[in-house]
């Protein structure tokens, strides 16, 4: 019989619910995917979701990072105005492997308030750097915070830093020098800004050290207390 | 007469979670949470101040990992499945409520609330959302804007000029391939800024950026006009620092807005409340308790019992608080303009999630701020940056100091004994590379190298996100941020090491291409320090 020929029906009667279940149904079944059965193409080439979740895995497994590497390497950055923060990654020989020395030499990081000219490339630089102070490490340590002397002269300014080994008397032996880098102005909102009493008025009530910042919610900040 | 200016900037960012890997992935719904929660209202906001003709102005910051995500097939269909659960979810819940005439309302509010997100998104917008606020731009009510390719967190990448050249630009190339047009403004990553990034941000062609208050106030040179006019740090770019009495209104965990009694408490979600075999197949593996964005009570009180949540009562609120808002911006331009040599520009700048997701009604709020300031007789105009540089006003000269958005307002949170680990980690990847470009500089490299050498560049650039860090540092999905970093260095080093002993394996290479489908037009050779 054709189609057309067919003998009319009445509709089936269907209640709200049953065409919403109807409808979420086909949705869920029928909706356009990016994956087809499980695959994801990509040129030429098919790959099932867990080939691609093999191959992720393998790569995560076999080429996990490092911090290890030939050279050796010091790097300083930083945090606030009051710290920096040093790591570094010394070399198997690098260091000193007399062990007469060895019992004597300190680990030491040599933090400068950065020179107008560049450190020299030699041993023994203590003498010539307008300002600096050392920091004991130890051997198994690769990283440091460092807290900048408020005091000294050290404040607002460029910082380098050299790692090596401290013989007292006897000198400084560098294994390494680091970037140079900027900390911060220590000043926090200045009472010498001279501002106006109306600009002051707006800034300096929400500039103390429990002001705001735009990164931690609101809502997230409020979550204990409700 | 207007005697003052006030610029909103929302910026929207989230990270990159795209995972074919798997067949669902918990983490996307970051993503699909605030498609309905925060950019969808924020569009229908736009659409309905433009069908009413309101006379605003808005800036939006888009992060090149939020508008890949947007544009992404794979998540735009799983995010057409997860309103379908949330529909049915709603479906049941108006069921179970049905003796709690109250609960079933609010059911019944949820269930127009995804059926309206549903329509938008899918029928509306054909699931382009980048598209729906272009329309906005073309309009010239909203300015769009960009920021940092994956969020790095720039004064942390600095070791390596390189590193934050390459974020800028990447950023900057994405979003003119999305939009078709060369930003002006650019929002820095947390506000992160270290003195020199304005010449990097110059040489990509940036205008204006954005630093915390205390960048502008602790600038080389004291600022004469406060925050409120911007610096010019020379090359031909300006620095507009955060207002702190605007952002405390609504930021302020004690007094902003969004902790009132009345608001819908973001933490009281049925994912957590109900019993879990009722609402196992709508949790993550039918066991782990998750929210589901079915939300009955309201903020209510610290200490009090949560109680039930009533939206016109919310909604109330939100345009008084939009009052409020207005009014202390008109007290605080009243007396700015009186005192300063320029009109002054209060500059508001929020996280986008901040609106609708966190605050469910940070939408109806901002609508309500936005047709208030339209007003000719408030004296106040709103404005984006770009409209204030515009007007050509003498701008003092000085450098702002280094600063972040952040806890205590510097580098501290995303640099600390709980993520200190990372820095060595892509500092030696961000070596590696240039290396590895500087070796390969005169040299041909065939399609597949280049294929592979480009992906090692995308595989550095996600595992600089700042956002990984800062969850860390925070303490939620730990082991997740942990995963990312270094999954993404365990790419690069295989893709290195691939290319170094020219043993590319393409299926791998396009595996990792299909997993990681971001910066379609990234060329490895910008990779290298700039000449000079």
């Amino acid at each position: 019989m054709a189609f057309l020929q067919s003998e009319p029906r009445n509709r089936i009667e269907l209640s709200g619910q049953e065409m919403l279940a109807i409808s979420h149904a086909i949705n869920n079944e029928f909706a356009p995917r990016f994956t087809k059965h499980n695959t994801v193409c990509a040129g030429s080439m098919t790959f099932s979701v867990q080939e691609l979740l093999a191959i992720s895995q393998e790569i995560s497994r076999e080429y996990a990072p490092r911090t290890a590497e030939n050279s050796t390497r010091l790097v300083l950055l930083p945090v606030d105005p009051h710290r920096l923060h040093a790591y570094w990654h010394l070399a198997e020989n690098s260091l000193n492997p007399s062990p007469k020395l060895a019992e004597e030499d300190q680990l030491t990081l040599r933090i400068f308030k950065q020179a107008d000219r560049p450190l020299p490339e030699t041993a023994n630089v203590a003498e010539q750097a307008p300002h600096w102070f050392d920091i004991p490490i130890d051997k198994a340590q690769s990283r440091q915070e460092v807290i900048v002397p408020a005091d000294t002269g050290f404040a607002d300014a460029k910082f380098s830093a050299a790692i090596g080994e401290s013989r007292g008397e006897q000198g400084f032996t560098v294994l390494a020098y680091s970037n140079s880098t900027d900390i911060p102005s220590p000043r926090l909102y200045r009472d010498d800004a001279g501002l106006s009493g109306a600009l002051a008025q707006f800034i300096m009530p929400a500039m103390s050290a429990s002001s705001p910042r735009g990164k931690a919610a609101p809502v997230e900040q409020n979550k204990d207390s409700r | 007469m207007n005697k003052g200016y006030l610029s909103i900037v929302l910026h929207a960012h989230l990270p990159y979670v795209h995972h074919p890997e798997y067949d669902s992935f918990f983490e996307e719904s970051w993503l699909f949470e605030a498609i309905s929660e925060c950019y969808l209202p924020l569009i229908a906001m736009l659409d309905r101040l433009q069908e009413d003709h309101v006379d605003y102005r808005l800036t939006l910051s888009l992060s090149p990992t939020l508008l890949t995500m947007w544009r992404d097939p794979l998540l735009q269909s799983r995010y057409l499945g997860h309103l379908q659960r949330q529909l049915e979810l709603v479906e049941k819940e108006i069921v179970r409520t049905r003796d709690q005439p109250e609960y079933q309302q609010l059911a019944e509010m949820y269930r127009q609330f995804f059926r309206g997100a549903l329509c938008s998104y899918r029928d509306h917008y054909q699931c382009d959302l980048a598209a729906a606020f272009e329309k906005h731009r073309q309009t010239g009510k909203l300015e769009l804007i960009t920021t940092a390719a994956t969020h790095g967190f720039l004064p942390l990448l600095n070791t390596s000029e390189t590193a934050v050249r390459n974020q800028i630009k990447t950023g900057v190339d994405t979003f003119k391939a999305c939009f078709g047009f060369q930003p002006t403004g650019f929002w820095l990553p947390e506000c992160g800024y270290f003195p020199g990034l304005e010449k990097v941000l110059a040489d990509a062609g940036v205008g204006y950026f954005f630093v915390d208050t205390h960048g502008i106030m602790d600038a080389e040179q004291a600022p004469r006009n406060g925050v409120y006019a911007p610096l010019a740090c020379g090359h031909g770019v300006a620095a507009f620092g955060r207002d702190p009495a605007s952002s405390r209104q609504v930021w302020s965990a004690e007094e902003g807005y969004p902790g009132d009694a009345d608001y819908r408490e973001y933490y009281s979600d049925i994912g957590f409340d109900l019993e879990l075999d009722y609402i196992a197949p709508y949790i993550l593996d039918g066991s782990t308790r998750t929210n589901t964005g079915i939300k009955y009570h309201r903020v209510t009180g610290s200490n009090l019992p949560k109680a039930i949540y009533r939206p016109k009562q919310a909604l109330a609120k939100a345009e008084q608080h939009a009052r409020d808002f207005i009014h202390q911006r008109q007290l605080q331009v009243d007396a700015l303009s009186a005192e300063m040599d320029l009109p002054p520009i209060i500059v508001a700048p929020y996280d986008a999630e901040l609106f609708g997701h966190w605050w469910f009604e940070g939408p109806h709020w901002l609508e309500a701020v936005l047709r208030l300031a339209s007003r000719s007789d408030n004296g106040i105009q709103t404005v984006s940056c770009k409209d204030y540089l515009d007007l050509r006003l003498p701008l003092q000269m000085a450098t702002p100091s280094a600063s972040s958005w952040g806890e205590h307002g510097y580098s501290s949170y995303w640099l600390n004994e709980s993520n200190d680990w990372i820095y060595p980690l892509i500092h030696k990847a961000d070596a590696e590379l240039k290396k590895l470009v500087g070796d390969l500089q005169g040299l041909t490299v065939n399609a597949l190298q280049q294929r592979a050498l480009n992906q090692a560049v995308r595989s550095l650039l996600l595992a600089q996100a700042s956002d990984w860090p800062f969850i860390i540092k925070s303490g939620t999905t730990v082991e997740y941020a942990k995963k990312r970093i270094t999954d993404h260095l365990a790419r690069f080093n295989y893709l290195y090491d691939a290319i170094r002993k020219n043993r590319i394996d393409e299926r791998y290479l396009t595996a990792l291409e299909v997993m990681d489908d971001i910066f379609p037009d990234i060329d490895f050779r910008d990779y290298c320090p700039v000449s000079g």
